[in-house]
């Protein structure tokens, strides 16, 4: 598209030290279904192009719909004179971008069935189906399904001469029932977070059969007992519910824009400063976390971030030791390093992009491990399924996590469901408490979609994902 | 801009061949600098025009965004819509659009707002960065300036239009371990002074200094305006008619009891000099209602759809105001005897919906008072608690004050609040 190079052409004729253009077609489908009411359906596109230039060591931004050479121009000339602007409020010569090589490379996330090719009355019909099957149990009084297909066609074009072509595409599904009693309601929800991949993902998922579960199990939890009151028990976390505990406790706080303070103002800090790379017991040395940009479905793999940097796997945690961060290109040099990991992104293409969560996901246990196993040799605990109520400090230490279903545990046997289960820990207490994980059978990945974060806010997307683990000793009871 | 919309009313107009549409066009400029450590880390700004069309056939709706506006794009939008409608499944909860009625004209633009520039912005970050230096501390936030145009249109007949304008500028002082934020927003800039927000920071920063261990109990509490606001926002997304109908939030069957604390009332407001006011929503025209009257549940918000299902009315949550008993936080601190003043709070998540039972943490600075007199910073807070049942406790009310330019809160001197877990910061 001329755009890519009229836009680099007159960004270096301005003196522009460094500049980008992402041209981003963003396309969503969202369908809601409460009970036999559709809710919502409704296709969105959202169209333009963000200018990010840099001089004298500082960004200037801007964005626009408008599509002529005029408003291109403008724009480029915005971008330039709120960089200089900028430069004004630097701290010494200001920011200083990693090394990276130019690509010329195209990008497209595999998958078989176009979830858009779908006829609207073909998805609304299955959607209706789950419903009404939830709904024939007396005691499920609300069904709710939602889903969420979105596809971002990307134009790159850097002064660094890296030009890229690039399409993703998700897809998310999820399903609840509401079961309810004259003294409770509780909800039981189906819910992997999405996926990059097609419709043939929802059809492999059987939603119509996985309805019938889901309702059982709300019927279950809002008859279920209390756990009382508050104590250390072991934790058996499914991969569902780690993916959540650990894009709280782990992905945010190894973000390096909030390890320097960028995020000071809204989505806080991190306790893992620099000083503690290389040294620092963040887990058990049987847990080892990976950012990894390439792996196959990961919601955050798109072949290049919007810094124009390639995909890449690291170790974050190796042995349980914090070894390195998801970093940038703006970032990096900070801590003295000359290579970015890929992990700047920005959600429209209104948004500048900001240090995201990569992939990142909880290695397997090396050894032969079943779920059935783990629970076997557990005496007094409690295993959690899904996620639910969440809540962490601002310096990504404390935290309190519900769940969305509890099976207690004594002497090695699931005994009874239970509700409302909360519970409490920091970091590095529970990593640190991992002492077991089921091998690479029963790893699973968990997509996030709507990770907020910056200001103005944006909705990033990442997959994170683990096998079973067991946590000792944790505070585990109910809200008091 | 008033030529193009009326352009793509028209498109719209001359294409639709549905029973029933809405259509929004909306417009906005907005501009972001955003600063951490002392410098600026994202420098941002650009125009935007969406076109919202949402069709019904046979009672069948569905609806669709774009933000291009030719000629052709606006057709398809409308034709795309609405043979997304026809292939839909009926809706049986389906509600006619707004039919003509007159809405309060409001005053949301002011011109000094309008007119700031981005130099103007730089030099207040700049002074505040310089202020920063000279206290030895690190500064991060932003300040952000927008300016928004809607029109609205149904084929029942309502058209409609208002535009606001704001700006928000929020500060994070940070030296070591203490760290504490204010918040200025509003549509009026003219009523900003920086140097009084600086000092305003500089005292709450300079109250946090050598913060001492203290264990999570449950004590009285003085929650901040914009604690409350935190919390009054969940609150207000709890409120709702069909939630509690349906059993899934504790307000079933509570309408015209006293289920909150004789001492809480929330409303919405149709005029405030101080708030963005929205002078209508697709659901209804904006009408001031007392939705708690002194504990008592007069009504609860509900979606259009709702209200025609039920045979009441539509209404929303919408500039929300609280009123207070303008008590002094000195005053408070005397009746409280012993007690935590808290400046915000954060990370508010529920644990149970059919409770209200929801948790959170304290944040930006807890202070420790004794005897009508602060004594000392102390460490944050994870609370858990039933948000209705925090009104029954409620002691005192202080003097309500603009949070977030759409909400107007008193402090809250609370009993007994419940802390469960603390940070060692």
């Amino acid at each position: 598209m001329k755009y890519l190079e009229m836009a680099m052409e007159k960004a270096v004729q301005l003196g522009a030290d460094y500049a980008d253009i992402r041209i981003q077609k963003t396309t969503s489908e969202s369908i809601y279904l409460q009970n036999f009411s559709v809710k919502e359906s409704n296709q969105n596109v959202l169209y333009g192009y963000g200018i990010r230039i840099m001089k004298d060591g500082a960004w200037g931004f801007a964005h626009s719909n408008i599509f002529t050479d005029e408003a291109l121009v403008k724009t480029v000339q915005k971008a330039f004179e709120t960089a200089k602007l900028s430069a004004l409020v630097k701290n010494g010569a200001g920011l200083r971008l990693a090394n990276e090589k130019s690509y010329d490379a195209t990008y497209r996330t595999p998958f078989k069935i176009d979830p858009f090719n779908i006829p609207l009355k073909e998805k609304a019909e299955l959607f209706m189906e789950i419903n009404r099957r939830m709904l024939n149990y007396k005691e499920i009084k609300k069904a709710v399904t939602f889903f969420n297909a979105q596809k971002d066609e990307k134009l790159y074009a850097s002064t660094l001469g890296t030009r890229l072509d690039i399409n993703t595409l998700y897809i998310n599904p999820m399903v609840t029932a509401y079961a309810m009693t004259d003294t409770d309601t509780q909800s039981r929800t189906f819910d992997e977070g999405g996926r990059n991949t097609g419709w043939e993902w929802l059809e492999d998922l059987n939603l119509l059969e996985k309805s019938k579960y889901i309702a059982e199990e709300a019927i279950m939890k809002v008859h279920a007992d209390e756990i009382g009151e508050e104590k250390r028990r072991s934790l058996i976390l499914d991969p569902n519910h780690l993916g959540l505990t650990m894009h709280e406790s782990v992905g945010h706080p190894t973000e390096l824009d909030r390890v320097l303070g960028w995020e000071a103002d809204f989505a806080g800090i991190s306790f893992a400063t620099p000083e503690k790379l290389g040294n620092y017991q963040y887990g058990s040395k049987i847990v080892n976390f990976v950012g990894d940009n390439t792996l196959e479905g990961g919601l955050a793999t798109a072949g290049f971030d919007d810094d124009g940097v390639p995909g890449q796997k690291w170790h974050i945690i190796k042995d349980g030791i914090l070894k390195e961060y998801g970093t940038t290109r703006e970032t990096a040099p900070i801590i003295g390093l000359d290579y970015s990991r890929g992990c700047n992104r920005a959600t429209h293409y209104y948004d500048q992009p900001i240090n995201r969560i990569p992939n990142l996901y909880l290695l397997p246990g090396k050894e032969e491990l079943s779920p059935a196993q783990l629970i076997n040799d557990t005496e007094d605990g409690v295993y959690i399924q899904g996620r639910g109520s969440f809540s962490i400090d601002q310096h990504r230490v404390n935290f309190q996590f519900g769940g969305d279903f509890f099976w207690e545990i004594k002497d090695g046997k699931l005994i009874r469901p239970l509700k409302k289960v909360l519970y409490r820990s920091n970091n590095p207490e529970f990593w640190n408490a991992c002492d077991a994980i089921c091998d690479k059978r029963f790893w699973q990945p968990f997509g996030v979609v709507n990770c907020g974060k910056g200001q103005p806010g944006q909705r990033g997307r990442m997959t994170h994902g683990a096998a079973p683990a067991r946590f000792r000793n944790i505070r585990v009871g109910g809200s008091k | 801009m008033k030529e193009l919309v009326s352009k793509i009313q028209q498109i719209v107009l001359s294409t639709s061949r549905a029973d029933d549409f809405e259509l929004w066009i909306s417009f906005s400029d907005s501009y972001d600098a955003r600063f951490a450590q002392n410098a600026i880390s994202h420098h941002m700004s650009g125009q935007n025009l969406s076109v919202f069309y949402k069709a019904v056939i046979d009672q069948k709706v569905a609806s669709s965004t774009v933000n291009q506006y030719d000629e052709e794009t606006i057709k398809n939008l409308v034709y795309n819509t609405e043979e997304l409608a026809k292939i839909n499944q009926p809706d049986p909860e389906y509600a006619e659009t707004l039919s003509k009625k007159a809405y309060p004209q409001v005053n949301n633009m002011i011109p000094e707002t309008v007119a700031l520039s981005p130099e103007k912005v730089i030099d207040i970050i700049k002074t505040s960065i310089e202020f920063s230096k000279e206290k030895g501390t690190l500064l991060s936030g932003i300040f952000s300036k927008s300016q928004e145009t809607f029109f609205y249109l149904t084929k029942n007949g309502f058209e409609g239009t208002y535009e606001t304008c704001s700006f928000d500028f929020s500060m994070t002082m940070k030296k070591e371990e203490c760290e504490t934020k204010i918040s200025v927003s509003g549509k009026d800039f003219t009523k900003f002074d920086l140097q009084k927000e600086l000092n305003r920071l500089f005292e709450q920063f300079s109250a946090l200094s050598k913060p001492v261990q203290m264990e999570p109990e449950t004590i009285n509490v003085i929650l901040r305006p914009q604690a409350v606001a935190n919390l009054v926002m969940f609150l207000g997304w709890i409120l709702d008619r069909r939630m509690a109908d349906d059993g899934i939030t504790p307000f079933k069957g509570q309408i015209g009891k006293a289920f909150f604390g004789e001492k809480f009332s929330i409303s919405t407001l149709a005029e405030d000099d101080s708030m963005t006011i929205y002078p209508f929503t697709s659901d209804a025209v904006l009408k001031a209602i007392d939705w708690v009257k002194n504990g008592v549940i007069n009504s609860l918000p509900m979606s259009r759809s709702y209200a025609k299902m039920i045979g009441d009315e539509a209404g929303q949550m919408l500039n929300m105001y609280i009123p207070g008993e303008d008590i002094s936080e000195e005053d408070m601190m005397k009746m409280a005897g012993r007690g935590l003043i808290i400046n915000n709070l954060w990370y508010i998540r529920p644990n149970d919906m059919r409770t209200a039972d929801f948790t959170g943490m304290t944040r930006d600075g807890v202070l420790y008072f004794e005897n009508g007199e602060v004594k000392h910073s102390v460490n944050n807070f994870r609370f858990n608690e039933k948000l209705h049942e925090i009104t029954h406790r409620i002691l005192a009310l202080g003097e309500s004050l603009i949070c977030e330019n759409t909400i107007k809160v008193p402090s809250f001197l609370i009993k007994d609040f419940n802390f469960v877990d603390k940070t060692n910061f």
